[in-house]
């Protein structure tokens, strides 16, 4: 009797294991893994993209974000290393990825992972306070130079703005007085009181200062004006190139444990598709300065290597 | 008064008060289970939240929030091991109390406490955001470093009888916080022995089940047999502490310790377990009392309970005002509010009054909920006590399982706690006090954030200390005390210092 019930379970099992995806995926919730803290640049688009596909597109489950910070990103990354290949578990994938690899903090690549897809891009910005003396970015240069080394410049160190500083004083031959501000949204306070002169960061992790008339944004990191800041001059303007803006812009994608079955990263970038192509997703998105950038998996995997050279490249030539 | 009056009208529905009671009930239980937490409690029902209206949603939140920060009371005061970090300073006399039989009483004081500390800073939250905003912004890497060593230096000093043990252990937490991939750039592996596991450090939960569950366990199981306590109690329907516990002489030890509760939770990043632990020694040193400290006093329940519910609403400030979660739960609220289209910030006291001031009323009313369940919830906890040991531990270890395997989903972290469960077993058995160790551990990244991130703006140690600000009073006081408390404890020495005490002392001693 025993070994019947056994048997019996046996083969519900293997049946429930099979039919898993035949069913229609997804079964159950799906996790995502932000790999930052809450309510940072990376949490706030990764939960209006989940809060779209829990209500439309999840056969009534959820897609949960779950923040596991710390360690720039490394800890959330590992933790879905580590996690099963069942479809279930995804992870944020900023940019900043790319760069810790280059820098020789991190071991692994994309490869490491299934990539999925390409979901939102959000756009840096250089930011002072608005009684600030520098009004262009050309300023912040000339001072830099006439002072090297004594403009104070807030990044979070280990992420995209590190880089930015890196391309900048390559570009125009200066040196800044870097200072850590932290990766989380702890940034705006250190500039509000006037602890760093000149700071980067996201415009939708600004804007609402430069709003309330504490900042002002001297410049930002994309090839065009951006429609919400129409008076705001671009880098490219300020004479860099798109191969060094190349390493200053933030993309976030969706990646999985290697393994992961391919009709559920399939679901899942469809899921990302639907949501990025939504009305209501690009103008919650648009207010707080988000692009929904959709990229299917073929096409994100050939852009993830073309990334994976260039932060490499920019890293060689710069950073020895 | 305008947006008051909205404020009270949208809150006080039947909806968003059940909301905030259920939230309240969930976080009690989560808060007196060790093992979980409250993270863990909003991370289950935030899918439910996110489902809900803006007010319920962050009133729901609001409730775990209060109610886990209180909750962790209940096993700090009858098993002598914290339900949440909050808890730690109240096992120091809640727990002696519970030894005296006074288990209910014990639980009564905590629960009042707690709720004049959370409505405190409800009180404040209202009326001092805007200001309290400014204090929290002045403070530079280099005051939170400062205010960090003292907090370290002071608990140091006076938790436990023996100054030496008391940093030695301080310094083991510090040294534990150090494990894992460096603060700041992430560049170095720290204490990993090769274990990839271990790059993320150690969590919070994890510790301190290691360090107070496992040992408190350990020494249990070797006297099963010893008479536990009589937990005798009087029958009542709703236990408030009895007159002598709860009269008007405690008003000072309950302002002293709102308030610094309130502004430990100003400051990001500190949290209630430092706000307790402050107050606590604060107390120690200005409150006298009859029964003593660490012998089971109402003033030290009070000292802990009131100050670490005081935190809460002083964390809220700077997550309205500037976008800054001072906690895990607190960002989880904060997120909560940025999905709902509300941009906290510098302009929500201008483009969303009314809402400032609902929140304030949730957190009041998850206050009193706390204050009303966790009474009525008295004479349930304190049977705890009459279980037999050999029923209750086995179930406590099973929660705690449970407990440090959702933090990662991995069994790695329960080899972690058994480590750890021996380590604070041998520290506990040779006189070594625990409270620092876990405040080492606590303070330590942010500590070495800081002062990175200080020498990064100032260049040099020395520059640092140059350049006067609270920071270095702070530096500077706490190597004072250190040195004092050392200086005082040689018998040698302190006797040539002071003649006069030597002399007093030893006539009292013949």
């Amino acid at each position: 009797m025993k070994k019947l019930f056994a048997l019996v379970m046996a083969i519900a099992m293997v049946l429930t294991a099979t039919s898993a995806f035949a069913a229609g995926y997804p079964e159950k919730d799906i996790t995502l893994v932000n790999p930052y803290e809450a309510g940072g640049t990376s949490d706030i688009p990764s939960r209006i993209f989940a809060d779209y596909i829990s209500n439309n597109c999840a056969n009534g489950h959820l897609m949960n974000v779950n923040c596991i910070g710390g360690a720039g990103g490394a800890v959330g990354a590992q933790a879905v290393m580590d996690s099963p290949a069942d479809g279930y578990t995804f992870l944020v994938a900023p940019a900043g990825f790319a760069m810790k690899y280059a820098q020789g903090t991190l071991d692994w690549t994309y490869e490491a992972f299934d990539p999925v897809c390409l979901y939102v891009t959000s756009v840096l910005s250089i930011v002072v306070r608005a009684d600030s003396p520098y009004r262009t970015y050309q300023d912040v240069v000339d001072a830099a130079k006439a002072n090297p080394g004594t403009v104070k410049m807030g990044i979070a160190t280990g992420g995209l703005p590190q880089f930015s500083v890196y391309a900048m004083e390559a570009h125009d031959g200066i040196k800044f007085q870097t200072i850590d501000i932290g990766g989380n949204t702890v940034k705006s306070a250190e500039l509000l009181a006037g602890r760093v002169d000149v700071m980067i960061d996201a415009v939708g992790g600004v804007q609402e200062y430069v709003k309330s008339g504490d900042f002002r944004i001297l410049t930002v990191f994309s090839a065009e004006r951006l429609p919400s800041f129409p008076e705001v001059p671009t880098m490219l303007e300020a004479g860099f190139t798109s191969d060094e803006m190349s390493v200053m812009n933030q993309v976030f994608g969706v990646w999985a444990p290697k393994g992961t079955p391919a009709e559920a990263i399939a679901a899942v970038s469809k899921m990302f598709g639907a949501a990025a192509a939504d009305a209501g997703v690009v103008e919650q998105l648009g207010a707080k300065n988000y692009t929904a950038t959709y990229m299917d998996t073929p096409e994100y995997t050939e852009y993830l290597a073309a990334m994976y050279t260039n932060f490499v490249n920019f890293a060689n030539e710069f950073m020895k | 008064m305008q947006d008051f009056l909205t404020a009270a009208v949208s809150i006080l529905t039947p909806e968003v008060l059940a909301l905030i009671f259920a939230g309240t009930f969930v976080g009690i239980i989560f808060g007196a289970i060790p093992g979980l937490n409250t993270p863990i409690a909003v991370a289950l029902l935030l899918p439910f939240a996110y489902k809900l209206e803006t007010i319920p949603a962050v009133a729901l939140l609001l409730g775990v929030y209060m109610g886990g920060i209180s909750g962790g009371l209940v096993s700090a005061i009858l098993l002598r091991i914290p339900g949440t970090a909050a808890a730690i300073a109240t096992t120091f006399d809640g727990y002696p109390m519970t030894r005296r039989g006074k288990a209910a009483e014990a639980l009564a004081i905590g629960t009042f406490g707690s709720f004049l500390g959370g409505a405190f800073s409800a009180i404040v939250l209202a009326f001092l955001a805007k200001p309290l905003t400014q204090i929290a912004l002045k403070f530079s890497p280099w005051d939170y470093f400062g205010l960090m060593l003292f907090a370290l230096s002071l608990v140091s000093v006076l938790v436990g009888k023996n100054v030496l043990k008391g940093y030695m252990s301080m310094l083991i937490g510090l040294l534990i916080s150090c494990m894992g991939l460096s603060a700041i750039d992430a560049m170095a592996k720290r204490f990993t022995m090769g274990m990839p596991q271990l790059q993320g450090g150690i969590s919070m939960v994890i510790l301190i089940i290691g360090i107070y569950a496992i040992p408190e366990i350990l020494s249990a199981a070797g006297k099963l047999n010893e008479d536990t306590t009589t937990a005798e109690f009087e029958k009542k329907r709703f236990y408030v502490p009895s007159k002598e516990n709860r009269g008007p002489r405690y008003w000072w030890l309950w302002l002293q310790s709102s308030i610094i509760g309130t502004f430990i939770g100003i400051l990001p990043g500190l949290g209630s377990s430092t706000g307790a632990m402050l107050s606590y020694s604060a107390a120690q040193k200005t409150v006298k009392s009859e029964v003593g400290y660490g012998n089971g006093c109402a003033e030290g329940i009070y000292a802990s309970e009131v100050a670490n519910n005081a935190v809460t609403g002083g964390a809220l400030i700077p997550m309205l005002s500037l976008g800054i979660p001072g906690d895990s739960v607190t960002a989880v609220i904060m997120a909560a509010l940025i999905l709902k289209g509300v941009q906290v910030g510098p302009l929500l006291f201008v483009t969303n009054a009314p809402l400032i001031y609902q929140i304030v009323l949730a957190t009041f009313f998850a206050n009193l909920a706390m204050f009303i369940i966790q009474s009525l919830g008295i004479p349930l906890f304190a049977k705890i006590v009459k279980v037999p040991r050999y029923i209750l531990l086995p179930l406590i270890v099973m929660c705690i399982a449970i407990g440090c395997v959702s933090v990662n989903n991995r069994l790695f972290d329960f080899a972690v706690v058994l480590v750890l469960g021996i380590l604070g077993y041998t520290l506990e058995k040779n006189g070594y006090p625990l409270p620092p160790l876990l405040l080492g551990f606590i303070l330590g990244k942010d500590m070495e954030t800081y002062l990175r991130r200080s020498l990064m703006t100032h260049g040099t140690f020395g520059a640092c200390m140059s350049n006067f600000s609270v920071g270095t009073v702070l530096v500077v006081v706490a190597a004072l005390i250190t040195v004092a408390a050392l200086v005082m404890k040689n018998e040698v020495i302190a006797n040539k210092l002071f003649p006069k005490r030597a002399a007093k002392k030893a006539a009292q001693g013949k």
